[in-house]
């Protein structure tokens, strides 16, 4: 339990991380990004009380990450137990699979949740090895090597850098 | 592949078939309730449905103590706040609903204000806003489609900031659906097909989405079964009450396996093409139907196969291989389609139903995708993806 709750952890900081990187730097989560408002926060987190993260779009158009706050977050992702988020973000099942599944809660506006999927996705098929992502993912973007791996570089050296 | 986890959950007492109206009143006192407020709109009015729900609740007893009429087809927060008004202003205690996907969606929304108080729906968006039981709450559907009245969701536009909110909890749920061959039977030809056909896309999505789980895969074959029988004994004989109660019960049924299981690619798309060219809902349902189940046979074409038995019966099913089944299944909702086209002029196609415009397509497809139902499609859908199937849906 104690080794699962450190792995989640570790997971929601790595996606935190990823997420405020690829805001700054990926061309594809920037454009999912221009059309919420500045302020719009999204949150992830474990119920009861488990590892969370927070983000939040700043007036320069990028993703700040915080720890959760009192206030309402515009766009919430509750796993319902850590068990879940464990197997979600151990690639065990697509996270579609997990929705569909009701191993989250989701909370808000479901056109923000697509489209915060989409780059959680997006993420994944950056950061992943190919073969996990087939795991991650219902489907892997057929993203031409060259591409993948220039994209892949740009947000690698962001997430990396102090 | 290790064992699936699923939930399913549909608490709806169902009171169906003959004189089914007959048992609210005595639903209404089992809940401490004799004071109802029926919610309607004109149409349902004038096509004569009330009259029947009104004497069977004046002969139980229970008689209508006030009536919130102004329902309009979407229905917005300000709307919701009216008939809240109309509920306390006569001190009523529950609310009948009659009528389609709006009437039961105002009431939803009307049952949470006169519940929990204030006159600003807003403060109960979100999952988990609402924590208890609501007040007795019946729905009549009029329009053997929707299946509203066994979901858990409410849809209210909010005119002022130009959006729709989604409501979802499920102390939304009526207490009771009830199904009376009488409510639908006065219902016109073209509306009885584009409704059937949005309820057979219900049970259909739920059949093959990710979601799908054995339960409401029973109460979706069954489902498809009643429709595609009853539809036709309903366009050749529309006043015959047991076919018009197969196609209710079918549409209902329908709605209890979308409830657990929600739909997917066909509603994703079908919904913007309502809201921008304000097409049908059912009429969308019908005619993209066949191209989603054509992209989704990538992932599901055992399961598209398996509907061929609910779709065209044993002996049918049994006659073609199973490698041909879902061509088989698809080519079945295909032909109906076209009977449909052929007997009350439901189009076929996006360029015959005169409201679209070609290069509308790339649009309607970009906003197909901030869509939710979207979540529960087998296959990925991006933005090309849901373009393609509106082009083969195109003509
Ligand atoms: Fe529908």
């Amino acid at each position: 339990m104690q080794a699962a709750r450190a792995y989640v952890a570790f997971m929601m900081k790595f996606i935190a991380r990823g997420l405020c990187a690829a805001s700054r730097v990926d061309e594809v989560v920037r454009q999912e990004l221009s059309p919420l408002p500045a302020g719009f926060t999204f949150e992830m987190s474990v119920l009861p009380a488990g590892p969370a993260l927070r983000l939040r779009k700043r007036d320069d158009g990028t993703f700040v990450s915080g720890e959760p706050a009192d206030a309402r977050p515009d766009l919430a992702i509750r796993f319902k137990h850590l068990r879940h988020a464990m197997a979600s973000f151990t690639f065990q099942e697509p996270t579609a699979r997990s929705f569909a599944d009701d191993r989250m809660v989701v909370d808000g506006d479901p056109a923000l949740a697509m489209r915060m999927q989409r780059m959680l996705d997006r993420l994944l098929v950056l950061t992943l090895p190919h073969r996990v992502a087939e795991k991650a993912l219902l489907r892997v973007p057929d993203l031409k090597t060259v591409d993948k791996a220039r994209a892949a570089g740009r947000l690698w050296k962001e997430m990396v850098a102090p | 592949m290790s064992v699936p986890y699923f939930e399913f959950f549909a608490p709806v007492k169902i009171l169906a078939g003959n004189r089914a109206l007959e048992h609210i009143s005595y639903e209404l006192s089992s809940l401490s309730a004799s004071r109802p407020l029926l919610v309607t709109d004109p149409g349902v009015r004038k096509a004569g449905l009330v009259e029947p729900v009104a004497r069977a609740l004046s002969e139980g007893g229970t008689p209508f103590v006030a009536t919130f009429e102004d329902v309009p087809a979407d229905s917005s927060t300000k709307v919701v706040a009216a008939c809240a008004r109309v509920y306390r202003d006569n001190r009523c205690d529950a609310i009948v609903a009659v009528g389609g996907g709006s009437v039961i969606d105002t009431s939803k929304g009307a049952n949470i204000l006169v519940s929990e108080g204030g006159d600003d729906v807003h403060r109960y968006l979100g999952a988990g806003a609402l924590k208890r039981a609501l007040r007795p709450f019946f729905v009549i559907p009029t329009t053997a489609g929707t299946g509203s009245e066994v979901t858990i969701a409410a849809v209210i536009a909010d005119p002022d900031r130009g959006v729709k909110l989604a409501f979802t909890s499920p102390y939304l749920l009526p207490h009771a659906a009830i199904v009376d061959p009488r409510m639908t039977l006065t219902l016109p030809p073209f509306l009885t097909a584009a409704t059937a056909m949005d309820a057979l896309t219900h049970a259909t999505e739920a059949y093959i989405g990710l979601a799908k789980n054995p339960i409401s895969d029973a109460y979706a074959t069954t489902a498809i079964a009643k429709i595609v029988q009853a539809l036709p004994r309903v366009l050749a004989r529309p006043l015959d009450e047991e076919a018009r109660f197969d196609l209710a019960l079918g549409a209902t049924i329908a709605g209890v396996a979308f409830s657990s299981s929600m739909t997917s690619l066909v509603h994703a798309l079908g919904h913007q093409l309502g809201a921008v060219c304000h097409l049908h809902h059912g009429v969308c349902m019908g005619l993209l139907l066949p191209y989603a189940l054509e992209y989704n046979l990538a992932a599901r074409s055992v399961e598209i196969g398996e509907l061929l038995l609910p779709l065209e019966g044993p002996e049918a099913y049994a006659r073609v291989m199973s490698g041909d089944r879902p061509r088989a299944a698809i080519a079945s909702i295909r032909k109906l389609r076209d009977m449909l086209h052929a007997k009350v002029g439901l189009p076929r196609t996006l360029s015959e139903t005169g409201k679209v415009q070609r290069d509308q397509l790339p649009r309607l497809a970009k906003m197909a995708l901030d869509d939710g139902a979207l979540a529960f499609n087998p296959v990925a859908v991006g933005h090309a993806d849901a373009l393609s199937v509106l082009e083969r849906a195109w003509a």
